[in-house]
């Protein structure tokens, strides 16, 4: 499973990343994860499965529906807030399947 | 409160955010000076190592070796519009989907050129002669004049095609041939549009005016209304606002803040480096809504939520400590949460604008230092306000700002936090 998080500079998906890639060797799955900024979505969005993106990032979510070829979805506040892996890999799995 | 947030207000306000993202041309504005991000700063890392050269080993700045070394700063930021000319051209292109971005990026750094530093033969004292390019424009002072050419520059170009203003060719001729026959007609009108009415203000006003001179006057006027205390206040609470329903603020007054932002630290940069007093800017008042913790000033709210009896106060404020200390505000908004949440309003709204007057005041009465080392990224605090000065005067006075800023949380804090002790005793009681 291959996800892309997109946040405004790539910074704050960057920590949810951290957590996210810790869970998935946790759990023993592979997941691999990458976080970017809006502005670079157009550039890798091809080599992933599905982006998720933060909810700093709304006012941008239709364009980047659009730029990508792939499932879009929202992450809740609250899970991107405290990085909370295991709704993340959840909402990631939902969208691949 | 709660008929606040839900408000035709909040509405509009997500409108305006959602159309100026969207819009091409701004996203192509933002992303064209994002891709110069490098170039300053390696100018940033070049000026400081002259700094700490120049304080701490006593190189003077009139030093063979440290006018060398300012030459790569003197050639990063000093042909900043020239870059931005291009990236912008070649994201607008890329944008609007076209073909060859890089011909269209070209194109308007010859029209560029052409209008504002011209290729010109001067005749020197000693009867030599020499052809030299006037390099005033190329730097920060041409940034709106980049934007405009290389926005307008584009436009032209499509305008050109779209109307099949192509030389035409036979079948046989290889697609790579044609597609540099395709751009002869859109280059050449660009030249024509651009230069023409160069030559044309010039002769009309007997080179009193130029289109750069011209551009940065007519844009003078909003952005002296901008550059304001009022105007910056406005900038402080919209951001904050956004902010506030959840969208990243910063982003999207940065697209517009960038350009006097980066004019103002190059003036003083200039200034600096001629041993002259630096000039204060109301653009670096912007500073007050992000002295702690990323925008909002969110780390106070973050340590106060360390040791609270609510469980889901005390387990946010764990995961936001650690990014709150290089100035990410994500969690502690998302978190908390701040976003959509009438008890922080006030606090997270209005709290920078108290800053905001203090910052104001210790700039007035110079008690800290005016900045000139532009550094575009999110650095950890005490990093980020000693980094643009390099002057310990204005870590101490974020310190002082911090029991301020502390203030104008704790009484929302201690709100919230009762109704969350309530409301998860009641969870458990069922």
């Amino acid at each position: 499973m291959k996800i892309l998080l997109v946040c405004a500079g790539g910074l704050s998906s960057s920590i949810v990343m951290k957590k996210v890639r810790r869970y998935g060797e946790e759990i023993g799955e592979e997941v691999v994860i990458d976080a970017v900024g809006v502005a670079e979505v157009s550039d890798v969005w091809n080599k992933y499965d599905c982006i998720l993106t933060a909810p700093q990032v709304r006012n941008r979510f239709n364009q980047i529906k659009e730029t990508a070829g792939i499932p879009v979805a929202a992450m809740p506040p609250q899970d991107y807030a405290i990085g909370n892996a295991a709704n993340i890999v959840k909402l990631a799995k939902s969208l691949i399947k | 409160m709660n008929k606040l947030v839900e408000s035709k207000l909040m509405k509009w306000l997500e409108k305006v955010s959602v159309a100026l993202s969207e819009s091409p041309t701004f996203s192509t504005i933002a992303s064209g000076m994002q891709g110069n991000l490098g170039f300053i700063m390696v100018g940033a890392v070049i000026q400081v190592g002259l700094a700490i050269a120049n304080m701490v080993f006593g190189l003077p700045t009139t030093n063979e070796w440290y006018i060398r070394i300012n030459s790569i700063y003197n050639t990063t930021m000093g042909l900043l519009s020239l870059m931005v000319t291009f990236n912008i051209a070649f994201n607008y292109a890329k944008r609007l989907g076209m073909k060859g971005h890089n011909v269209h990026g070209f194109t308007a750094i010859v029209c560029y050129i052409l209008v504002c530093a011209p290729i010109t033969t001067y005749t020197l004292a000693d009867g030599n002669t020499v052809t030299a390019i006037n390099t005033q424009f190329l730097g920060a002072t041409g940034l709106f004049v980049a934007i405009i050419i290389g926005l307008l520059s584009v436009r032209i170009s499509k305008f050109c095609i779209d109307h099949h203003w192509v030389i035409t060719m036979p079948d046989s001729v290889p697609e790579g041939v044609l597609n540099s026959f395709n751009n002869i007609i859109p280059i050449l009108i660009n030249i024509v549009v651009w230069y023409g009415l160069s030559t044309a203000l010039s002769v009309l006003t007997n080179g009193q005016l130029t289109i750069p001179t011209l551009i940065i006057f007519v844009l003078s006027i909003p952005l002296n209304a901008l550059l304001s205390p009022i105007g910056m206040l406005v900038i402080i609470i919209f951001g904050q606002l956004l902010w506030f329903f959840g969208i990243h603020g910063t982003s999207v007054v940065f697209s517009v803040m960038m350009l006097p932002m980066i004019m103002a630290y190059q003036t003083n940069a200039a200034l600096y480096e001629a041993g002259q007093p630096l000039l204060f800017s109301y653009v670096f008042l912007w500073g007050a809504n992000a002295m702690w913790g990323g925008s909002g000033n969110t780390l106070p709210l973050v340590l106060m939520g360390l040791k609270s009896k609510s469980k889901t106060i005390k387990a946010v404020s764990k995961a936001a400590l650690p990014a709150g200390l290089f100035n990410i505000n994500e969690p502690a908004v998302f978190g908390y949460p701040i976003m959509y949440n009438p008890l922080f309003l006030i606090p997270y709204v209005f709290g920078p604008v108290i800053v905001y007057f203090f910052y104001w005041a210790a700039y007035a009465f110079e008690l800290i230092a005016l900045p000139r080392i532009l550094i575009l990224t999110t650095l950890p605090i005490f990093m980020s306000h000693f980094s643009s000065t390099l002057s310990m005067t204005n870590v101490i006075f974020a310190v002082l700002m911090f029991p301020v800023v502390w203030l104008t949380w704790y009484p929302f804090f201690k709100m919230y936090e009762k109704k969350m002790i309530a409301e998860e005793e009641a969870a458990e009681a069922e």
